[in-house]
């Protein structure tokens, strides 16, 4: 039981990627094994040398007195015949022995001294079949202990032998309660009268416990005296065994037996009798051996120390009360009714000694899974651990080496990890080589040049002599250690041929980032292997102690779990597009992320201080009764809805959707789909910035105002030519000629509107669409505030309430916007303004002129030399050329759509940028 | 400083010449004395050369357009009764233009009927 394969203590952990929960693995600890099997050594041995057995017979004493009084098939007549009686005359003792044979009894036994008696009559009496005797044997004492036995006897009868003798009850601590069936000397074995009497040792012991109690009619007994005087009932000596004793009253001579709670001393004659009735009856009560014992109380103490590894102390404190009081009352039974008993009092120390035992090695496994936590944290700390699903693929070193050469540019390279609790170094992977390359044939690593390397803190040369067998021309040879913590995991060995470009430092820094990243993966891969093989081990973790580690394991997986969660909550929450926030059924905040945050600073929404429906009433400005219905809405049916919030923040556009966050796994079965109220895990408020959408609906929708706009005119005169032929019918030419023009004006409107509408809806790249270039401009405005405030700069604008349509690519006229005013900030001189002016050019004849919408942008800023402005390869010190190319690229971008840009520089002046947008022409026919 | 040629005639601002031209037949057919310009600007100096009884103006116009007229006119502390004709449907400016004293906004395409409710308040004007 105890030869397992147990390695030395290894506490593992690994990160379970399907659940992301950490599982813990133990090996089995040899320390807690040898504990256990010293203390169960320690119990057999106190058994065997019956240590316990003072304690166990005071138990037994006590069960004896309150046992059951089972009544008892009597066998016996005492005849009491006292010493008077017996000097008095031998006439009177022929008397009662004629008597009592004239009954047919089955056995006459004298108890008596024989010296009492007159030899030639007593030998006369001893002639009948039925008649013997049994001289007390007394122990010989010297130097207060037993040093032999004695009896009484004579030599005129010993040709007629005693049936047996009376042998000397047996008292341990003063108290007796066991009779020898036989006592050997040197010379010879005296056996007792009650091994006669019963013809054989029944169970081949040398004594037996007496059962003291013989039910509520005791052995009877009868005055020698009143038998001669009035004589006696034939059913008491019928068949029944007559021991004529001395008076059994003479407490003097009495024995403390645990029959009446040592209150009154049992004669030794009655013991004897009390001794014969039980071996007659077979009733004397049977005992386990000391070796039997001591195996139970084994037994006992393996099978409570492996259940107290699921109990705290608290409950296993209560299952060794009720186990005692379960023997207690099992002993009992055993000893009222089938003779038996069992020392309960030795189980009972073999159960609290598997408390006691196992409290410790809880103490050790509590520490190890806390131990564990530990590392796991700061292998959590110190990098994230690689997936599960990584070492389950075949091969996962391949790739990793693979990939190690590709980046290092590595000539060969092998991987060695360390064999567990030995010293030597076994390949894990190699490219471009083998172990079997390895000139140092130790594979020790405790020795050169894994020692020399352990010490560096740089890779280790191996000029000095050839760690490969081969060695190339120009090949440098390292070997560096693979550390995980401060445990070496193994170490890896690889050659370079540096070129001219090879830089050392760089190189040797990069090396001990892989070998940081490979330690890594070898202890995930180590703690991956380790769980695999012995988590599932049952007698592993029995003997480990781990089977009841389901509070530490549960502790441990709770702390796991919530961080888990946590984690993923953090992770989703910051991770979301949106400001979130989550509130509980009572309207509490649970969490919210970032821009949550951000989003109550900028809004000036004390979103801390509001529950969920202050939140919903403020934020939508809605009624408290308004927002109460939609949040009972939510709560109820599980269901989402999403509020248009009143302007929470300036130039921004937001969208309050609530939703109910349900449990994933319903625990209750629910009749449709909604989570009941209660189940519901909290309610998500998310702040959704629709700015951009808005932005682009707005500039559709202001592009398309302004084509109806030009429709509405041209309906509008045609409402006029209508009126005036209707006030006079015979209207001039004019006005037909009028009416003639309105109408093309309008096919033409619609027939380009359709055109320009059709390459509007494609997803060409370079598709343009109607748009405001005013809306553009302000939507550009506004995203670089932040970067104007900081700059110290502020905007001075100049911006009609309306412009005319433009044809271009959106994006394209977004960046060239951006990227102009991030130049012009860029280069501004800070506590100046950037001046933004956009006017739309006067049309001299609107049916035939090209117009135009200018930009004008300038700053007061640094400048640069206009040449270098103009340059194609942007090459300039005054500025970073980064937002000059960018300006550039996107100058280059929207030339497609006949934008020109033109600008200005100047050093100590700044920057001057036009752009000048073709206004869309509704009455020239498309181009193709 | 120039004094009023004809104190009844009334300032039509619109951009759009075919619309203008219509208009323009129309209300002098409704014997009604007007003038046209283009735009904002042309307006103003139209307006501080001359008193008209009352203002038609489009919104949207190139350069200055109506809004920005109508709130330089009463920044100046011209008084005069403003009728706008646009195609903008947006409520806030419509609200922002009577906010500033506009006293009626029509919203193009005019039908029959609206041009002669603007011929009765014209009428009631002079």
């Amino acid at each position: 039981m105890l030869g397992f394969p147990f390695k030395n203590k290894k506490i593992i952990h690994i990160l379970d990627a399907s659940s992301g929960l950490k599982a813990t693995a133990q090996r089995a600890d040899w320390a807690k094994v040898i504990f256990s099997f010293l203390v169960a050594s320690c119990i057999v041995l106190i058994n065997l040398s019956e240590t316990l057995r003072l304690p166990e017979l005071l138990v037994y004493d006590k069960l004896v007195f309150h046992s059951y009084e089972k009544q008892q098939p009597n066998h016996l007549l005492l005849l009491q015949m006292s010493s008077e009686e017996l000097n008095g005359s031998s006439d009177s003792v022929s008397s009662i022995i004629n008597n009592l044979l004239a009954l047919s009894p089955q056995q006459i036994l004298i108890m008596h001294s024989l010296h009492q008696f007159d030899h030639s009559e007593l030998q006369e009496w001893l002639n009948h079949t039925n008649v013997s005797y049994s001289p007390l044997v007394r122990m010989t004492v010297r130097d207060g202990g037993v040093n032999g036995y004695e009896y009484d006897t004579s030599s005129s009868l010993s040709a007629i032998p005693p049936l047996g003798f009376s042998l000397p009850a047996s008292s341990s601590y003063g108290i007796t309660r066991s009779i020898p069936l036989e006592i050997s000397t040197s010379e010879e074995t005296l056996y007792g009268f009650q091994t006669k009497l019963t013809k054989e040792n029944p169970k081949h012991s040398s004594s037996i416990f007496i059962n003291f109690n013989q039910g509520t009619a005791p052995i009877p007994r009868y005055q020698a005296k009143r038998l001669l005087e009035v004589g006696i009932i034939n059913e008491l000596v019928q068949d029944k065994i007559v021991l004529i004793t001395p008076p059994l009253d003479n407490f003097v001579t009495g024995l403390t037996t645990p029959k009446n709670n040592y209150a009154e001393p049992l004669s030794p004659y009655l013991v004897q009798a009390i001794a014969l009735n039980s071996l007659i009856n077979q009733s004397e009560i049977s005992m386990l051996k000391p070796w039997q014992t001591a195996i139970v109380c084994f037994f006992l103490f393996v099978f409570y120390l492996f259940t107290f590894q699921w109990l705290n102390i608290r409950i296993g404190a209560i299952v060794i009360l009720t186990s005692g009081i379960a023997l207690l009352l099992i002993d009992w039974y055993l000893l009222s009714f089938l003779y038996f008993y069992m020392p309960i009092f030795s189980f009972i120390v073999s159960i609290i000694a598997a408390l006691l035992t196992a409290i410790p090695l809880h103490r050790i496994s509590e520490q190890n899974v806390i131990d564990t936590l530990r590392l796991d944290i700061l292998s959590q700390l110190k990098s994230k651990k690689t997936p599960h699903s990584f070492y389950q693929i075949d091969d996962p070193w391949n790739h990793i080496i693979v990939f190690i050469n590709q980046h290092l540019l590595l000539n060969r390279s092998i991987l060695l990890e360390r064999v567990d609790n030995d010293h030597r170094v076994r390949e894990i992977k190699s490219l471009g080589c083998s172990i079997s390359d390895i000139a140092e044939l130790r594979r020790d690593y405790t020795r050169y040049p894994y020692d020399k390397s352990l010490q560096q803190q740089i890779p280790f040369n191996l000029e000095d002599r050839n760690y490969f067998k081969q060695s190339f021309e120009g090949e440098k040879q390292f070997l560096v250690p693979l550390r995980f913590s401060d445990e070496v995991l193994g170490f890896w060995a690889f050659t370079v041929i540096p070129d001219d470009r090879w830089d050392q430092n760089k190189f040797f820094s990069n090396i001990n980032i892989f070998a940081k990243q490979i330690g890594l993966l070898i202890h995930n891969r180590n703690v991956f292997n380790y769980a695999d093989d012995i988590n599932n081990k049952l007698l592993t973790q029995l003997l480990n102690f781990n089977l009841g580690l389901s509070h530490h394991k549960s502790l441990k997986s709770a702390v796991d779990g919530i961080s888990h969660r946590l984690q993923v909550m953090e992770g989703i929450f910051d991770g979301m597009s949106s400001a979130a926030i989550l509130y509980d059924l009572f309207g509490q905040i649970i969490s919210s992320n970032h821009l949550m945050d951000q989003l109550a600073r900028e809004s000036h929404l004390p979103i801390y201080e509001l529950t969920s429906l202050d939140l919903i009433s403020q934020a939508c400005g809605i009624t408290k009764d308004e927002a109460r219905i939609r949040l009972r809405h939510v709560a109820m049916n599980s269901a989402n809805i999403d509020l248009p919030l009143s302007d929470l923040i300036e130039n921004r556009q937001y969208l309050l959707r609530i939703r109910a966050i349900k449990p994933q796994v319903q625990t209750v079965t629910t009749i449709n789909d909604n989570a009941l109220p209660f189940e519901l895990l909290g309610i998500l408020f998310e702040f959704i910035n629709v700015t951009p959408i808005q932005q682009r609906f707005t500039t559709d929708i202001i592009a398309y105002e302004n084509l109806y706009s030009m429709l509405r005119n041209d309906l509008s005169s045609l409402s006029l030519c209508q009126l005036q032929l209707s006030l006079s019918p015979d209207s001039d030419q004019q006005l037909m000629t009028q009416m003639n023009q309105t109408l093309q004006h309008c096919t033409e409107i619609l027939t380009n509107a359709e055109k320009l509408l059709s390459d509007s809806s494609s997803n060409h790249a370079s598709t343009g669409k109607l748009l405001h270039p005013l809306v553009l401009l302000k939507r550009t405005l506004i995203a670089l505030k932040d970067p104007a405030d900081q700059a110290k700069l502020s905007f001075n604008n100049s911006l009609p309430k309306f412009t005319s349509l433009i044809f271009i690519g959106e994006d394209e006229l977004d960046h060239l916007l951006f990227q102009s005013l991030r130049l012009l900030i860029e280069d501004a001189v800070p506590d100046t303004q950037i001046e933004i002016h956009l006017k739309e050019q006067q049309r001299e004849d609107e049916l035939l002129h090209e117009d135009s919408i200018i930009i004008t942008m300038s700053n007061t800023g640094y400048g640069i030399p206009q040449k270098e402005l103009n340059a194609e390869r942007v090459s300039t010190s005054y500025i970073e050329t980064d937002y000059l190319s960018l300006f550039k690229k996107t100058v280059m971008d929207v030339s497609p759509w006949q934008v020109i840009v033109t600008n200005k520089s100047q050093v100590g002046t700044g920057f001057e940028i036009n752009i000048e947008l073709p206004v869309i022409n509704f009455y020239k026919p498309v181009e193709n | 400083m120039n004094q009023p040629i004809n104190q009844n005639r009334i300032l039509l601002v619109e951009d759009n010449k075919m619309l203008s031209t219509l208009t323009l037949m129309f209300l002098e057919k409704q014997n009604i004395d007007v003038v046209h310009v283009r735009d904002g600007n042309e307006a103003l100096l139209q307006i501080q050369k001359d008193n008209f009884k009352v203002i038609i103006t489009d919104l949207n116009m190139p350069q200055t357009d109506g809004l920005a007229l109508i709130t330089e006119l009463r920044k100046l502390g011209y008084k005069t009764p403003v009728f706008v004709t646009t195609g903008v449907t947006d409520k806030r400016i419509h609200e922002q233009l009577y906010d500033i004293g506009v006293e009626k906004v029509y919203v193009k395409p005019l039908m029959p009927q609206t041009y002669n409710d603007l011929i009765d308040r014209l009428k009631q004007h002079q």
